[in-house]
């Protein structure tokens, strides 16, 4: 949630610092709460049926959201919570921990539990351990609030639950998630109650295995939808799965429509209305842009072309402005302040570098991203708070480029991974246009690294090793670097180009200055190593394919829940000359291989020539997703034969 | 790289153009949301900021994100025991991005202690000064990872405006009080510090003061009721993996105080005299407690099974759950609200379990230890101000001691037997890992008595593996497996396997075998000795592969000693400048039986490797007996902490027990 201000609390700092003591929730003794009987079915469960051997199970976890009316013009939503949990072994008992955090306009009003041991004996909730105080708190107005509390005496085989209330004055409820994080869930239910005069969209966002069933009724106080899911199993981690948002069966809603008056006031029922909001924050921003327009100018106005003007404004902006890196989307604070404080959220850095285009007279827009680690669009249901990230797309008349300059090892035109391969849609004043932004291909990612080493008799070996790194790599290893004290960062690029070897000497690495992200990232250094392989007197097996060996294949399990994704299309290409010693006789080289198939590719050669032996080795990704099993299987038995194809040898002799 | 963060922020309707009627009834709500103001900017920097300013680093930390040109500290303490902390630092940014993490002034406060002022400002190189406001002002909970609640806060400043060049300052003053009567200063940091300052001032009483480097702090002046330290030109306390905690490496000062007496803490057995009376208001006895004892002891007729059910009682049934308000950072609960809650912390449930000692006629004693890797007590420094744990030291009478003298947690020489209930998986006569090697405070009655706790010894600790293959002319082949745990490694694994369901152990084992050998296959597994923690786990499981590593013709290379991977730290080629950690000793045993198929013989069977170092022993031997390969494996490290004068000695032997292990042998083809 945006770090907010409540005006309304004006109260003095000493007030506020009394109030900011750790408060015991003391919950009302007059709001008792009926709790659903619990059956032998539930007493008796031994095992989860939907993951057997797991340590506890949710029994149902049940919502209800009110929208609705209280007076004239004042609406509330009231989000209720019913929760049963079968703990079935000790280490279930974990969770028996419940930490809730909300905002603090957000009233909880209600917190009820109780722990049913297997004997049957009930155990309230005792309210005075029940635990609130604020997790966070920005400025003096807005905060948000923790609210912790473990359940009393729980053993293996207990049933514990509890339900809380919480309201808010507003008519925008939050996504609802029918998962529990890390449990399977049996049964899982949400009711939506929406008072008469308000239209609120919702759209259901269930999975293949988990359909969503839906029934809609007219109530005298509104309409009623009832969302019920069974049998739901935990999100498992798993190597490039999807992100949660996208594995979890959830319902979003958006208020579309408001009747006052017997007229009918649009709020967001469609894209273009999420286009006037992000444009009237932008709008918002430029409230306090003095500074930031002289900025612009001074940065571009000598310069000749629309490219060079925003490639300048970029780099000012990447080197000198910090990103929180925080998701989510919402231009609250004047452009002015970003410039000045060298401080954003990437939604402001770019809403900033739009500004400065805009001043320097370069054609660019603000383009809403739900990036691919946050969620995927789901284009058919306009709402905001599906995005995750402003980026900017600069409208040259070559064509548009799209940039990032919140990220602050992407070179200009380039997108962190995260960014690409997602549709876009850009803020045109108050229309929304569809801005596809590129997966790209494996050579926009390319890793060549170039060893070239003499072996001498003793299997010393001496050379040079060059790596050239070009798009999501070059970014990744360029923004892990520019995070390091520039000794630090010059420690780690000598581990590097050790190749785990621990008795390696790395001299002379050479290298351009990483905070210029329009630079190539390429680096040199001199290598020294033993190779120490050794298979008997004189002989020795060397491993030519450097750091770009799979030690272990990159999936492992045979049972899969999540589609595969990948960050990103790749080709890696090394090479490696080896300028062998007279004395030392090739006894055997690698085979040959070479591997295609619809997800990439893989090859491996080594070519003698005299004393000289040069091995390659191509590995290219080219397919980003999986949905089936069989894709997964046929990924998995890939990246098997490229880990064992990477521990073939060459086999060398002393003579 | 950073990826994005998964907080999110979003008002998405704030500031909109509603139309009028909907924002009558929301206009409420909208005041939430608007912008926040901005940082001002400042005419000038206090003084001190700017003679920090015309201070000539004359490359002083070259190559550092940044430098602390002046820090001052002065910490006052009135006679009604109230602390005023003031501190000051000016801060010269040389690498922006690699500086952020330092660019924030943080204030830690609580219910006890809180915040009174954090201002910041930054001089960028062409003098523009920033200054923060109130409304830059963040509180954050810092909770721990292992707490369900906490009171333990801090209010940040992220330094505004600043860029490489930029001198940065903060000032932070906190008051409140300190339960324990101590406070730990640093005087080194991550970054160099080019001079810095402490002052502390007890004027209604008296204080105790120590440091741990001598050779790194001077002290400029002292009394029997305040002292100054001054420290210059100290470099930044290097950031190296498996090193020990920072608390360990920098120049501290620890201060104990008496606001309005001359009862300073001033050794180990005043602070543990002093903890005492907190310990002992929460050990309470309870007739449900004594029920449960004698429930728990009923039917066994030795003492040491009565101290084993009790242990496992508190251990096991009692769930770890951490809530620290205030005093409760240092003072148990009573033992019967833990008892009707089975819930508590390291202090609830060592402090239960003295109670129920108590009930079977043992006097055990709680005692404080900062535990290994975090905070680690030196026995240089007398102070309660460096313990994160609770757990039991347990006396035992001499009639006891035969049968406890095989426990690796008995010390023969202090005839104390240590337990920590807050561990799950540990069985009574074992303690964690965190706790072995470092020293504990006994809080007797009348004294304090710091002891060193034992490490088991790595004999007792580590695991066994046994390894039958059955090899085809392909390399191919079928493995069955039995690894066995003891110590430590017993007690994770016995931590790990609680709670995974079948299709999480499945996962597991099909991770575990793609790391031995390629095209791996699973096939199935059973563990015993899970549910009880005094068993041993046993893993059993098989499955099959390409054993085969590289092929040269139709001959082909395999790893004998397949199931490898040291639990130890990576060593680098680079010297350390700090001693690594390398963790409990243990010893690793492996026996391998290698079925070779029909017409196929090992080329070379290498002669046995024996390595023999101060750090530990490796052998490795391999015997032929027709067409069966014998491998055989002992590894220990006998060796938790290695000095940085004696890491490339360790390298060594860690790189040549490595070599070792990963020889790979031929398979030829027998000529027909």
């Amino acid at each position: 949630m945006r770090l907010q201000q409540i005006q309304r609390m004006r109260w003095g700092f000493l007030i506020l610092q009394v109030t900011f003591l750790t408060l015991t929730f003391q919950a009302s003794a007059a709001a008792a709460v009926d709790w659903a009987p619990v059956t032998d079915a539930d007493k008796n469960m031994k095992s989860n049926p939907l993951d057997p051997g797991a340590s506890a199970v949710v029994l149902f976890k049940r919502g209800e959201i009110d929208v609705l009316e209280k007076s004239s013009l004042f609406w509330t939503t009231r989000i209720q919570t019913y929760t049963r949990i079968k703990i079935l072994t000790d280490a279930g008992r974990e969770f028996a921990n419940v930490s809730v955090d909300a905002p603090k306009y957000m009233r909880l009003s209600k917190i009820e539990g109780r722990t049913i041991l297997p004997s049957g004996q009930i155990i309230p909730l005792d309210s005075s351990q029940v635990f609130r105080g604020r997790s966070y708190q920005a400025g003096r107005n807005y905060a948000i609030m923790k609210t912790s509390f473990t359940f009393p005496s729980v053993e293996a085989g207990a049933i514990i639950e509890y339900q809380m209330e919480e309201a808010v004055d507003w008519i925008f409820p939050p996504p609802w998630i029918f998962d529990t994080n890390e449990l399977g869930t049996l049964e899982s239910s949400l009711r939506v109650l929406i008072g008469p005069r308000l239209n609120m969209a919702q759209f259901p966002l269930d999975t293949n295995s988990n359909k969503i069933s839906m029934s809609q009724n007219h109530t005298v106080k509104g309409e009623q939808f009832d969302f019920a899911v069974k049998n739901v199993r935990p999100i498992r981690r798993e190597p490039y799965a999807l992100p949660f948002r996208d594995q979890a069966i959830m319902v979003i809603f958006t208020p579309s429509e408001l009747v006052f008056e017997d007229q009918v006031f649009p709020i967001i029922s469609r894209w273009d209305d999420v286009a006037k909001e992000v444009s009237q924050e932008f709008g918002n921003m430029q409230k306090s842009n003095k500074e930031t327009k002289n900025k612009a100018k001074e940065l571009a106005e000598k310069l000749p072309d629309a490219r060079k003007k925003a490639e300048a404004i970029y780099k000012y902006i990447q080197q000198g402005i910090t990103s929180s890196n925080l998701i989510g989307v919402y231009l609250g604070r004047p452009a002015d302040d970003v410039l000045n404080g060298k401080r954003g959220d990437p939604d402001e850095i770019n809403a900033l570098f739009v500004t400065m285009l805009k001043e320097a007279k370069v054609d660019a827009d603000m383009v809403l991203v739900a990036t691919q680690n946050w969620q995927t669009l789901v284009r058919a249901f306009p709402n905001m708070s599906q995005f995750s990230r402003i980026i900017t797309r600069v409208n040259f008349k070559e064509g548009a480029v799209f940039a990032d300059p919140a990220e602050p090892a992407a070179p200009f035109g380039e997108l962190p991974w995260f960014d690409r391969g997602v549709m876009g849609l850009a803020v045109k004043g108050t229309k929304i246009q569809e801005a596809a932004i590129p997966a790209g291909t494996p050579e926009d990612n390319l890793s060549v690294t170039k060893v070239s080493l003499q072996v001498g008799r003793d299997w010393k070996t001496e050379g040079d090793v060059e790596i050239d790194l070009k798009g999501a790599e070059a970014i990744d290893f360029r923004g892990d670097l520019l995070e390091e004290a520039p000794e630090k960062a010059e420690r780690r690029l000598t581990d590097y180009f050790g190749f785990g070897h621990a008795d390696a000497i790395v001299t002379n690495v050479v290298h351009a200055d990483f905070r210029d992200s329009s630079q190539q990232f390429a680096v040199k250094a001199h290598l020294q190593q033993k190779l120490t392989e050794e298979s008997g007197p004189g002989e020795l097996l060397l491993n030519p394919w450097l750091d770009d060996q799979y030690n272990y294949p990159r999936f492992n399990a045979s049972e899969r829940h999540s589609a595969v994704r990948f960050d990103n299309p790749e080709r890696r290409v090394s090479t490696s000359a080896w300028q062998l010693a007279p004395e030392i006789k090739v006894e055997q080289l690698p085979k040959e291989v070479k591997i295609e198939n619809d997800l990439g590719g893989f090859s491996h050669s080594c070519l003698q020539n005299g004393n000289t032996v040069t091995c390659t080795r191509t590995f290219y990704l080219k397919k980003m997703t999986l949905m089936s099993t069989v894709e997964y299987m046929n990924a998995r038995k890939f990246f098997d034969e490229v880990a064992k194809n990477d521990q073939e040898v060459m086999l060398l002799r002393e003579q | 790289m950073r990826l994005p963060k998964t907080t999110r922020k979003s008002c998405f309707f704030a500031n909109s153009k509603f139309p009028a009627a909907a924002r009558l009834f929301l206009g409420a709500i909208l005041l939430f949301c608007v912008a926040r103001t901005s940082t001002s900017r400042a005419d000038s920097a206090p003084d001190w900021l700017a003679a920090a300013n015309r201070v000539d680093l004359n490359h002083f930390g070259d190559g550092s994100a940044a430098v602390v040109v002046e820090q001052w500290t002065d910490f006052t303490v009135d006679a009604t025991g109230k602390f005023v902390s003031t501190e000051r630092k000016a801060l010269r940014v040389l690498n922006r991005r690699s500086a952020d993490p330092y660019l924030t002034a943080a204030g830690y406060e609580n219910s006890d202690s809180t915040v009174v002022s954090i201002q910041t400002w930054s001089i960028s190189p062409s003098g523009r000064i920033m200054q923060s406001g109130k409304k830059d002002v963040v509180t954050r909970a810092s909770f721990a990872e292992f707490e369900l609640f906490s009171d333990s806060r801090e209010k940040i400043v992220r330094v505004p405006g600043p860029e490489e060049g930029s001198l940065i300052g903060f000032e932070i003053v906190r008051q409140g009080r300190i339960a324990i009567g101590g406070e730990r200063f640093f005087l080194e940091g991550e970054i160099p510090i080019r001079h810095g300052e402490l002052h502390v001032s007890v004027p209604s009483g008296s204080l105790r003061w120590f440091v741990n480097h001598p050779d790194r702090v001077e002290v400029v002046s002292q009394s029997a009721n305040a002292a100054g330290f001054r420290t210059a030109n100290r470099p930044g306390i290097p950031d190296e993996t498996d090193a020990p905690p920072f608390s360990s490496l920098a120049s501290e000062v620890v201060v104990n105080y008496d606001p309005k007496g001359p009862s300073a803490v001033q050794s180990w057995e005043e602070a543990g005299r002093v903890y005492h009376p907190l310990f002992t208001a929460a050990e309470k006895p309870g007739a449900d407690i004594t029920a449960q004892v004698e429930k728990l002891s009923a039917g066994k007729s030795d003492v040491v099974s009565r101290v084993d059910a009790l242990y496992t009682f508190v251990s096991r049934e009692i769930r770890y759950v951490a809530v620290e308000i205030g005093i409760g950072g240092y003072q148990p609960h009573p033992a019967p609200d833990v008892y009707k809650y089975k819930y508590g912390d390291c202090k609830d449930k060592a402090t239960l379990l003295l109670t129920m000692l108590n009930d079977i006629g043992l006097r055990g004693y709680p005692a404080l230890v900062g535990t290994r890797g975090d905070i680690e007590a030196d026995p240089k420094m007398p102070t309660l101000a460096t313990f994160d744990h609770m757990i039991v030291a347990l006396p035992v009478p001499a009639t006891l001691r035969p049968a406890v003298e095989r426990f690796p947690a008995y010390d023969p020489q202090s005839q104390i037997l240590w337990m920590d209930p807050t561990s799950e998986s540990d069985p009574l006569g074992q303690v964690p890992a965190m706790d072995q090697g470092v020293f504990a405070l006994i809080s007797y009655p009348d004294h304090g008595d710091l002891r060193r706790i034992p490490e088991t010894p790595p004999d007792q600790n580590g695991l066994a593996y046994t390894a039958r293959v059955r090899l085809q002319p392909d390399g191919s082949g079928a493995a069955e497996v039995e690894v066995k745990y003891l110590g430590a490694s017993n007690a994770h694994r016995h931590y790990f396997y609680r709670g995974r369901s079948q299709s999480e152990m499945r996962r597991t084992f099909e991770e575990r075998v793609a790391r031995y050998v390629s095209q791996a296959a699973f096939r199935e597994a059973s563990i015993s000795g899970v549910e009880d923690n005094r068993k041993q786990i046993v893993e059993k499981f098989s499955f099959t592969g390409n054993f085969a590593t590289a092929s040269s013709g139709d001959n082909w290379f395999f790893q004998p000693l397949f199931l490898t991977g040291m639990a130890v730290p990576e060593v680098g080629p680079r010297p350390r400048v700090l001693p690594l950690d390398v963790g409990t000793p243990f010893r690793l045993k492996g026996e391998y039986t290698l079925e070779l198929p029909p017409g196929m013989r090992i080329d070379r069977v290498p002669d046995k490797t024996s390595i023999k170092s101060e750090f530990g022993e490796l052998e490795v031997e391999y015997t032929v007996s027709g067409n069966t390969l014998l491998a055989t494996q002992t590894l220990s490290f006998t060796l938790s902490r290695i000095p940085p004068e004696k890491y490339p000695d360790f390298r060594d032997f860690v790189n040549a027990s490595l070599r070792a292990e990963q020889r790979r042998l031929r398979v030829l083809k027998i000529a027909p």
